[in-house]
């Protein structure tokens, strides 16, 4: 029987099928959007074996490189290739103008809020946000009480996940105001796909992240506590053995400063040193990528072996800054995240640009009911974590794993939220030999030292596995190169 | 230029657990293609000097008591996880010590090193590797080799470099040492085949033969091995290196106590610079030797109070003084 089909229903396109998600690439069937039309043509220009071929000479670069990560709870030593797809995820300059302001207008609000619940607490005696919720987060740290950080800047690197709702609208899924990651896979995944498609990507006019290394640098100099001098900085990594030191090495190259461990650095008199073979030397700004838990046995956890006995002690005292600031985890906890439309309106007086995904709190006994009848169609996260871990996805869960998450939340309510299982935009993605969507997401990465700095890209992660709604790289997602255009 | 104590630690030790390796698999190889010419009882005098060169710590009677044959011996001093100077050991030790300092060194030391440590992790599981050894322990060396070719090649002459070259020559002296006491404690040391096999523990029969002549006498052997300042498998070539790498760090990285570190050097350089075989000879060689062993563990230690794990009290002197900022 005689069939008309478009043109994507054969070739490379030809299992590229459209579903209620947004779809990055297409309109409809065989209607690219305009930004990606070079793309789509190139695509359909290019064998299969020739895609499969520069698909290829990227996987090994990346293992050239070195570029891997660490899978926990596995065997000792199970480093992996971070999965990379040809094909960028592309953004329009309207679009980025649109997510960066969305994005300053963010971090600015929450390091106010910061700065607020740290100091007088303003904002919880107007009642905008529950104490309660607040002093319960797991970080909250009641030792950053009254402590005064240079500029009060509390979050100087962040890492928004966004996500795309089926009508298009880009929203805010998570706040990673801690310790994000994964900003070196956004330079490589670039660098590669140079090498991969030199001349799709000169005709295209992408905007460069190259200098991402740089403005990290000179946001890092801006937050030095003495600017009577030139400040030493340096990127303190949790060692060899973290998940992400790869990138640890690559930043610290990236900004000629020194990678060091907890064991390399002392306090004396209140100032951090580092030990050298010349001697001492002071350290005035610490890119720290270990978590506020481990940052000092002294005033935190008294086991961790990764941390330096006084560094609290010569923070406080204002003898060296801290990159992020300690206790910076309250404003990305998932619960007060479902308050941050309501933090920008109190502290800016706007409408928050970029909206939230609806949230359930469950503390709250009707929405806990709401959310405990209908666990098969919601994602549920608990409050502290990321990275994919601790989370029910109910559509794609059992009677049992939704049995468990019944009974962790009823015993802890305030550690868990839910939320509707969105429907992830889907970007194309090169997978066996054809084109076929996949969902995705986007990590911009957000710098603050003098203003607010946005390098213009981010990381765009992948679900690779086929209707897979996950994206963390610790549970079989992977990543693309995302272009913003200049025009 | 500014280096963390602890990454010159950990160059060193790279450096050094490399050059013991390498050390090591020659020795296995010589002593075991020449027990393939003897009679049980002189096999039995070989492996012992074998095992005290490499400071194993047991005699050859011993172990053969608890079971052990000459098989299993090489297979423990090259393959044993749990002894920490087999061959295996030690590779595994100086990869370990190179991905801590992976963004430091070159990208081609790193993938040489670790594609060492993959072949012998690989020979480790292979059962018929004891079929044909000769192999195996010519691939650790050369493996060992090409390393220290790509680091001379692709380093830049740092502080890094000098602690590289630091690790390595103080191993080199060190197990020279030792081989030499082992050697000349022995009686029957002197018949030809085992002349030449301490020759060729340190590569030098070739360049022995070119110096003098195939004529192998014990004073020309130790006056090479010791004293010679061209021969890169001497005592005194490897001691030069260390007052060397020493002298350029100290001036990279001025510490107030370095004073110290380059008299106890400087000393020792004196020693076999200006020291005669005669005198040596007279004196008492074992004696000798042994004092480069316990002058070699004092600059060790120097180092590290220097360099690396320097009291604090000493290090914040010059800090109160307002000398650093």
């Amino acid at each position: 029987m005689a069939r008309t089909t478009p043109a994507p229903a054969s070739g490379p396109f030809q299992s590229y099928h459209l579903s209620g998600a947004f779809d990055e690439m297409f309109t409809a069937p065989g209607k690219p959007r305009s930004q990606y039309r070079p793309l789509y043509k190139r695509i359909l220009e290019l064998s299969p074996d020739e895609m499969r071929r520069r698909q290829q000479a990227a996987d090994l670069s990346f293992l050239h490189q070195g570029i891997t990560f660490t899978v926990y709870g596995r065997e000792e030593g199970t480093e992996k290739i971070f999965p990379y797809d040809l094909l960028p995820r592309i953004i329009t300059a309207a679009e980025w103008e649109h997510l960066e302001r969305g994005l300053t207008q963010r971090l600015v609000a929450l390091n106010l809020f910061l700065d607020d619940i740290y100091h007088k607490g303003v904002i919880l005696k107007d009642k905008v946000i529950p104490r309660d919720l607040v002093y319960s987060c797991k970080h909250y740290r009641k030792e950053m009480r009254g402590v005064d950080v240079p500029r009060q800047v509390y979050v100087s690197v962040a890492g928004t996940d966004l996500v795309r709702l089926a009508d298009g609208t880009f929203a805010v899924l998570e706040d990673n105001l801690r310790v994000p990651s994964g900003v070196s896979y956004m330079l490589a995944n670039r660098q590669v796909m140079k090498w991969a498609f030199p001349v799709l990507f000169r005709n295209f006019g992408v905007r460069p992240i190259d200098h991402y290394g740089q403005v990290l640098l000179s946001t890092l100099r801006a937050l030095a506590p003495q600017r009577d001098r030139e400040p030493t900085i340096v990127l303190l990594t949790p060692g060899v053995y973290n998940s992400a030191y790869f990138e640890h090495t690559f930043l610290a190259r990236q900004m000629g400063i020194q990678l060091v461990e907890g064991r390399d650095l002392l306090v004396h008199d209140g100032v951090v040193s580092m030990r050298t073979v010349g001697g001492l030397r002071r350290v005035d700004v610490i890119y720290r990528r270990v978590d506020d838990d481990f940052l000092d046995p002294l005033a935190f956890r008294p086991d961790s072996a990764l941390g330096v006995p006084g560094l609290f002690n010569a923070y406080r005292a204002g003898n060296v800054n801290l990159s992020n600031a300690i206790g910076t985890g309250v404003a990305d906890d998932k619960a007060v995240y479902a308050y941050v439309p309501a933090i920008i309106g109190y502290y800016l007086k706007e409408e928050p640009i970029l909206p939230n995904v609806e949230t359930y709190l469950l503390t709250d006994d009707s929405q806990r009911q709401h959310v405990l009848d209908r666990l098969d169609q919601l994602v549920v996260k608990a409050v502290g974590e990321s990275g994919g871990y601790d989370m029910l996805i109910g559509p794609h869960s059992c009677e049992r794993e939704r049995e468990e998450f019944r009974r962790r939340i009823e015993a802890r309510p305030r550690n868990y939220i839910a939320q509707p299982t969105l429907d992830l935009s889907r970007a194309p993605c090169f997978i066996d030999g054809v084109v076929e969507p996949r969902h995705v997401d986007l990590r911009p990465y957000i710098l603050y030292g003098e203003q607010v700095n946005i390098v213009p890209g981010g990381l765009t992660r992948v679900a690779l596995r086929r209707g897979s709604l996950v994206v963390n790289s610790s549970q079989g997602g992977g990543s693309k190169d995302t272009w913003v255009l200049c025009e | 230029m500014t280096m963390l104590s602890r990454v010159a630690d950990h160059l060193y030790w790279m450096s050094r657990y490399l050059e013991r390796s390498e050390h090591t698999a020659r020795m296995i190889d010589v002593f075991y293609n020449l027990v393939l010419e003897q009679a049980p009882e002189s096999a039995a005098r070989h492996w012992d000097k074998l095992l005290t060169s490499l400071e194993f710590g047991s005699t050859f009677a011993e172990l053969e008591k608890s079971g052990l044959d000459s098989h299993q011996l090489t297979q423990t001093l090259t393959f044993d996880a749990d002894n920490p100077s087999s061959i295996y050991s030690c590779i595994r030790a100086a990869r370990d010590n190179a991905r801590n300092v992976r963004e430091l060194i070159s990208s081609e030391m790193w993938s040489e090193l670790n594609r060492l440590y993959l072949g012998v992790t690989e020979a480790r599981r292979d059962e018929e590797i004891g079929a044909h050894p000769h192999d195996f322990y010519q691939t650790v060396k050369e493996g060992a080799q090409l390393f220290q070719g790509i680091t001379d090649s692709t380093t830049y002459r740092g502080p890094g470099w000098s602690f590289i070259q630091l690790g390595r020559f103080v191993e080199r002296a060190r197990s020279l040492a030792v081989l030499l006491e082992a050697h000349f404690k022995q009686a029957r040391s002197e018949e030809y085949l085992d002349l030449v096999a301490l020759l060729k523990c340190c590569t030098a029969f070739e360049a022995f033969c070119k110096v003098y002549s195939p004529e192998l006498q014990r004073a020309r052997i130790v006056q090479f091995l010791l004293l010679n300042s061209e021969f890169p498998h001497s005592v005194r070539f490897a001691v030069d290196r260390i007052d060397r790498s020493l002298q350029r760090i100290s001036e990279n990285a001025p510490q107030a106590n370095s004073t110290r570190l380059l008299r106890l050097t400087g000393r020792l350089v004196a020693s076999l610079r200006y020291g005669t075989l005669e005198e040596i000879l007279a004196a008492g060689l074992p004696g000798f030797l042994e004092e480069i062993r316990r002058q070699l563990a004092d600059i060790h230690d120097a180092v590290y109070a220097t360099y690396i794990a320097y009291p604090i009290e000493q290090a914040l002197e010059p800090l109160h003084a307002g000398e650093f900022w």
